[in-house]
């Protein structure tokens, strides 16, 4: 699995509360490789429509590092 | 197309000429005159996001406010509705209808077009088949818009969730929030279905994460029940408390912290096929009625 890596931080900043289709809002994590890069899924670059944010498709994929779970099975 | 109209976070549309219309003059349209006022309020709702239903969707949102009803499970802004305790209360439903985000965050039990009336957002990697509303594992999250506060610390939370797909991760949470006091549902996690409903996690081994789970708070006993379809598989955990939270509902993942601010964890990849949050508590034959009610809308609408 892949994910796009963010380059930036401004182009974090530029996607926090937009919509990269109708109702539905782009949301960066963190991955779990040391540092950390900021990434977007696959999911939500490749259904962009807002033609604002179309510069996200031109992002490096990346392979998927997941980060450690925060809490562990039975704690939760 | 312009993209202004679609920035809603706090969007203040009103959708108020699509309540309880039934007719083409007063803003029902579609054909509907014989529905149920609410299903076609919500019916007309979708129709305002960009999805317009199939006959066989309008019969099945039809019949399911009519069972729902007739379970005497209401919204308080449906006809009929008069304060009862003996009525449970909607406050958000999503059925998760259409191929976009914008028909699949209406909600059943208010279809206005604001976070107020706890129309979805959905946040992070989201895909929407017409079967349900899908995360994608890494960056999804679905906001209700609701929290404790505004439901009222004397409330009796329940909650429900229904899926179309079999998995067994470590951890994925359908319904949930906080840290202190947590209120989670999870479907299938390391086994078993999880409740964490005003008590510590109540568990159930579950051979998979298919169908419908309610769970609630028996009058008397105080313990947690979960009903998958209309099998009892939790009944435990008996507590007293009361709502004390502050932090958002999730769905799709839980609102991990109990400040009000978002912090999403435990993310859920099923295609889920409705979200339930209501109030007043449920017992073991509206339960089963609301389970059925959700199965009898899928089987109807071909998922």
């Amino acid at each position: 699995m892949n994910v796009f890596k963010i380059l930036t931080d401004e182009q974090a900043q530029a996607v926090e509360g937009q919509q990269y289709m109708p109702g539905a809002f782009f949301w960066w994590v963190l991955d779990g490789n040391q540092p950390a890069n900021k990434v977007l899924s696959v999911v939500q670059v490749e259904q962009c429509t807002n033609p604002d944010f179309e510069w996200v498709k031109e992002l490096p994929l990346i392979p998927w590092v997941a980060p450690e779970p925060i809490e562990t099975d039975e704690s939760n | 197309m312009s993209w202004a109209k679609y920035k809603r976070l706090s969007s203040s549309k009103d959708l108020s000429i699509f309540r309880r219309g039934t007719t083409a003059s007063d803003g029902g349209g579609g054909g509907g005159g014989g529905n149920d006022p609410d299903a076609q309020a919500y019916i007309d709702a979708l129709d305002a996001a960009g999805y317009t239903v199939s006959g066989a969707e309008e019969a099945a949102i039809n019949d399911l406010v009519l069972a729902l009803k007739t379970a005497n499970i209401y919204s308080v802004n449906w006809a009929g509705y008069t304060p009862s305790s003996a009525t449970s209360i909607i406050d958000l439903l999503y059925l998760f209808m259409g191929s976009s985000a914008l028909p699949a965050a209406v909600n059943l039990a208010d279809p206005r077009d604001l976070d107020a009336a706890y129309r979805a957002s959905f946040v992070g990697g989201w895909t929407f088949t017409g079967n349900g509303a899908q995360g994608d594992a890494i960056s999804n999250y679905g906001r209700t818009h609701l929290t404790d506060a505004l439901l009222s610390s004397t409330t009796e939370l329940w909650f429900g969730v229904g899926s179309l797909t079999d998995s067994n991760p470590g951890a994925s949470v359908e319904i949930g929030k906080g840290t202190a006091q947590i209120q989670r549902l999870q479907l299938r996690s390391a086994g078993s279905l999880r409740v964490e409903l005003y008590s510590t996690q109540q568990t159930a081994a579950t051979a998979d994460s298919l169908g419908n789970v309610v769970a609630y708070r028996t009058t008397g006993s105080n313990n947690v029940v979960a009903y998958k379809e209309a099998a009892k598989l939790i009944d435990n955990g008996s507590t007293t408390g009361t709502l004390t939270g502050v932090s958002e509902y999730f769905f799709g993942a839980s609102n991990n912290t109990d400040a009000p601010v978002l912090s999403p964890a435990f993310r859920s990849s099923r295609v889920l096929t409705h979200v339930i949050i209501g109030r007043n508590r449920l017992d073991a034959s509206k339960a089963t009625a609301f389970n059925a009610a959700l199965a009898a809308f899928n089987t109807a609408i071909g998922r």
